[in-house]
């Protein structure tokens, strides 16, 4: 996967993959084809990664269409982002991407690399600093 | 020759102990289920303005002509009677469950059962074909009272040393044999405690929810009603009967020996849908099926049995907060819930709906012990967890700690605590209508909002819903073509909306939702849940069907299929428009009964917050929102759009429900039914009693 993030310092990293608390969640839903909708309350970018579901229409039509959508508005998630966790360079990446229209289904695996690789990064930076903390 | 009906209705009168039989024959004319409910609750419920746990409340159960015949998707249990649930009156309302329930009572020859009266000691049915009999339920008894759902089953079988060899019901080698269980409803401690959310429980995962029917058998005394029939229903013509059925399954439904079909099958719910039980956690599982239903949509599983034969709600009522506290989603977490709610007999929607409105309180500081909403369980154990849940469904069953309040359902909790309006108008409870929780939106799609408004309970039937939002919202969120365009979609609904038969009823723009069209829409859609699905039997999760992207014009079965049933089973020649009248008539008498239940049109107003927050994910902020995708016809033509965002124009409803009101020849003033109306429905016994309670439409 090319790197297309800067890698964070170590004091970002922890912004960036710390919790939020409640009232500042992101706010994913989670579609139903029975049950409605729902809302999901993602308090950090690793929740976030999780809930994205890299499905396809093909999964869903051997499903009978009857699989749950976890559902994020990018725009509204880039600007969370930006302005909840403090991760511009995070958010404008997803903006970019959100910016392409193309649907919601197509963009959810490069989101989900995207933060993945976000993820990863901040892995590698606070590793060592958890390592050397415990010996 | 038979009709499909079985020739007797069993009423129990718990009070006097005695049991009554009627002629299935008076009640013919109503189909079956919510129709012949509504027809027998009108009969023998002398106050109907009565609450829902008065001894004095009737409640029925039973299928209608299709259920137990060969009619694919046609095993649902209709439930009618006042329900504790609604809010702020227990409205007239109905229920249902699938499963086995309604054939086996067909089999033991009755076509529907009602309860009235309260025993004076816990007590349940035992129908052995003819023979019935009122049981101790009580520990000197069966010992059935105090049991789980699950296990009042287990031990009603071993009574009948149901063991899956043969046994005798009477005389007969022939008709008096059988190797099946009894088919039993029942309930938990939830129903028990005569709770407002407890439901009626069957089989493993089937359940009437809605409604509070579980808390109806606990004010009863009534721990269970089982059946066991070794009889048959007559049909009027089994040739056409059967080749009605070849005829679907060729031409609409999925074929288990060509995988071909299996990748493009498109409208998964309607006739041509999958079996979809294996999908559910990602666990394998054995489709299981309701008594003649060609779908199997239930799954027993091989993740331990969890959640066994539950394939829909029961299984999703705490995914969001799973996934919040965790970040994932678990068979372990909701198949075990699912087991424990149904064994409480709890309705599935309730912790749902709790587990959001006290997570938004607790957020704002109003949860803890001693504080607005007096409760400890935040502070023992972790929204989102197992544990939570299982401590709150307990609570709520057992009516312990805070369960007690919200045991009388999210409506009265809120309105105790002095939150009711403040909570319902931000959104943070969610009521959508008559104090039920929201469920598909009102704001977008806008047949489901109205006819749950003006009826008692949300529609729940997924007519339009499946296929003219969910099918086409999630292709367009998967960059899909659609099975057909716009223009498609209204040209072939349109064609199967008998009588009105005009395209612009699926407009749903912002305009049209308050115009003649939708008015249309409601009358059609209310008439063809109310006759063929909860009346006849058919299944919701299978009708109405009327896209399918596998036929040369790309259309469903619905229009065709449902009158070559009615032949096939009834004898009778009834078109689709016939049929929508009968639907009509079923629905005047529920709008009757409402009004002598004291309902005014004033009442039917949403919830705030569908006037006020707009339909769309905001960040930070959420209700209950999807980004919902439907047809609508603007500037001349059809397209695909996205309509969430908007929210109710109170006026422009007001507007349309007179509308609507003149639509149906009801009183546009007060929303009631007018004598020209009734009689020609042949209801002059609806509109005399209507006069004498002074609640005549004008």
């Amino acid at each position: 996967m090319m790197t297309t993030l800067t890698k964070p310092t170590e004091e970002e990293a922890r912004r960036f993959t710390r919790a939020v608390d409640g009232g500042r969640a992101f706010v994913g839903t989670v579609m139903s084809p029975s049950a409605g909708s729902s809302a999901a309350r993602l308090l950090s970018l690793g929740m976030v990664q999780q809930f994205l579901e890299d499905r396809t229409i093909e999964d869903f039509r051997a499903a009978g269409l009857r699989l749950n959508i976890h559902y994020a508005d990018f725009g509204f998630l880039a600007q969370w982002f930006d302005e909840v966790i403090g991760d511009a360079e995070l958010a404008g990446a997803i903006s970019e991407l959100h910016a392409t229209g193309e649907a919601f289904g197509m963009l959810v695996p490069r989101v989900k690399e995207l933060l993945q690789e976000r993820i990863d990064q901040c892995e590698e930076v606070l590793e060592p600093v958890a390592e050397a903390a415990t010996t | 020759m038979g009709d499909g009906y079985a020739p007797r209705i069993l009423v129990v009168d718990l009070s006097t102990e005695t049991i009554e039989t009627l002629d299935t024959e008076e009640y013919k004319e109503w189909g079956g289920g919510v129709g012949m409910g509504a027809k027998l609750f009108w009969d023998l419920c002398e106050d109907k303005t009565v609450g829902s746990f008065d001894p004095g409340n009737v409640i029925t159960l039973g299928g209608g002509a299709f259920s137990g015949t060969p009619v694919p998707s046609a095993a649902r249990t209709a439930v009618t009677g006042i329900g504790p649930q609604g809010h702020p009156t227990e409205w007239f309302t109905t229920s249902n469950f699938g499963g086995r329930f309604s054939a086996m009572l067909k089999y033991a020859g009755w076509q529907m059962v009602a309860v009235k009266g309260k025993a004076e000691k816990p007590v349940w049915i035992d129908i052995r074909n003819d023979e019935v009999t009122i049981r101790d339920a009580s520990e000197s008894g069966d010992g059935l009272w105090g049991l789980d759902a699950h296990e009042t089953q287990r031990v009603i079988n071993k009574i009948h040393e149901a063991d899956g060899t043969w046994r005798s019901y009477g005389e007969s080698r022939d008709s008096g044999r059988t190797t099946q269980h009894p088919a039993i409803v029942t309930i938990g401690l939830a129903g028990e405690n005569m709770t407002h959310i407890a439901s009626l429980t069957h089989d493993g995962g089937a359940g009437a929810g809605q409604g509070g029917f579980g808390g109806v058998f606990g004010s009863k005394n009534l721990k269970a009603i089982s059946v066991i029939g070794t009889g048959s229903i007559e049909v009027a013509d089994a040739a056409e009967l059967l080749s009605a059925r070849l005829w679907a399954a060729d031409n609409y439904g999925y074929q288990p020996d060509d995988l071909k079909a299996f990748p493009i099958s498109i409208t998964g719910m309607p006739f041509s849908g999958i079996p979809s039980s294996g999908t559910a956690f990602g666990t394998a599982s054995r489709p299981e099926g309701c008594m003649n239903c060609h779908r199997s949509c239930h799954g027993v599983r091989n993740a331990r049995g969890l959640g066994n034969g539950s394939h829909c709600y029961d299984t999703q009522i705490y995914q969001t907060p799973e996934m919040t506290a965790t970040g994932k989603i678990t068979i372990d977490t909701q198949g075990r819930l699912a087991d424990l709610m149904q064994g409480y007999s709890i309705n599935a929607l309730m912790l749902d709906t709790v587990g959001y409105w006290l997570g938004q309180l607790h957020k704002k500081g109003l949860v803890g012990p001693g504080n607005v909403v007096d409760t400890d369980i935040f502070e023992k154990y972790t929204f989102g967890t197992y544990e939570w849940a299982a401590e709150m469904l307990a609570r709520m069953a057992e009516k312990r700690e805070i369960g007690a309040l919200l045991a009388e359902g999210p409506a009265r909790a809120a309105e105790k605590l002095g939150r009711l309006e403040e909570d319902v108008k931000s959104g943070d409870l969610p009521l959508q209508e008559w104090g039920w929780p929201h469920h598909y939106d009102g704001r977008t799609e806008a047949e489901w909002g109205l006819a749950s408004l003006l009826s008692s309970r949300d529609s729940n039937a997924h007519d339009f819903n499946w296929i003219c939002m969910w099918t086409v919202t999630l292709h367009t969120l998967y960059g899909a073509p659609m099975p057909v365009d716009a223009a498609q979609m209204a040209e072939i609904i349109g064609s199967k909306v008998a009588p009105y038969n005009d395209p612009m009823m699926i407009n749903y723009s912002d305009d049209a939702i308050y115009s003649e069209s939708m008015a249309k829409l409601v009358s059609w859609y209310v008439a063809y849940y109310h006759y063929y699905k909860n009346s006849m039997g058919l299944c919701d999760w299978a009708y109405a069907d009327f896209v399918n992207p596998n036929t040369e014009d790309k259309a469903g079965l619905t229009g065709i299929a449902e009158p070559r049933y009615v032949k096939g089973v009834t004898g009778r020649e009834e078109p689709l428009e016939d049929g929508i009248k009968r639907g009509t008539r079923i629905w005047n008498l529920h709008r009757a009964i409402f009004i002598l239940q004291g309902r005014h049109r004033d009442q039917e107003v949403y919830g705030q917050y569908m006037y006020e927050v707009p339909s769309l994910p905001v960040p930070g902020y959420m209700l209950m929102s999807s980004p919902n995708v439907l047809p609508v016809y603007e500037n001349g033509e059809w397209s695909y759009k996205m309509v969430a965002g908007r929210v109710v124009d109170a006026a422009r409803l007001e507007e349309w429900k007179s509308l609507y009101f003149e639509f149906e020849g009801w009183d546009p003033a007060t929303g009631w039914p007018k004598r020209d109306t009734l009689e020609s429905m042949d209801m002059k016994f609806v509109a005399d009693e209507l006069e004498k309670a002074g609640k005549l439409g004008a």
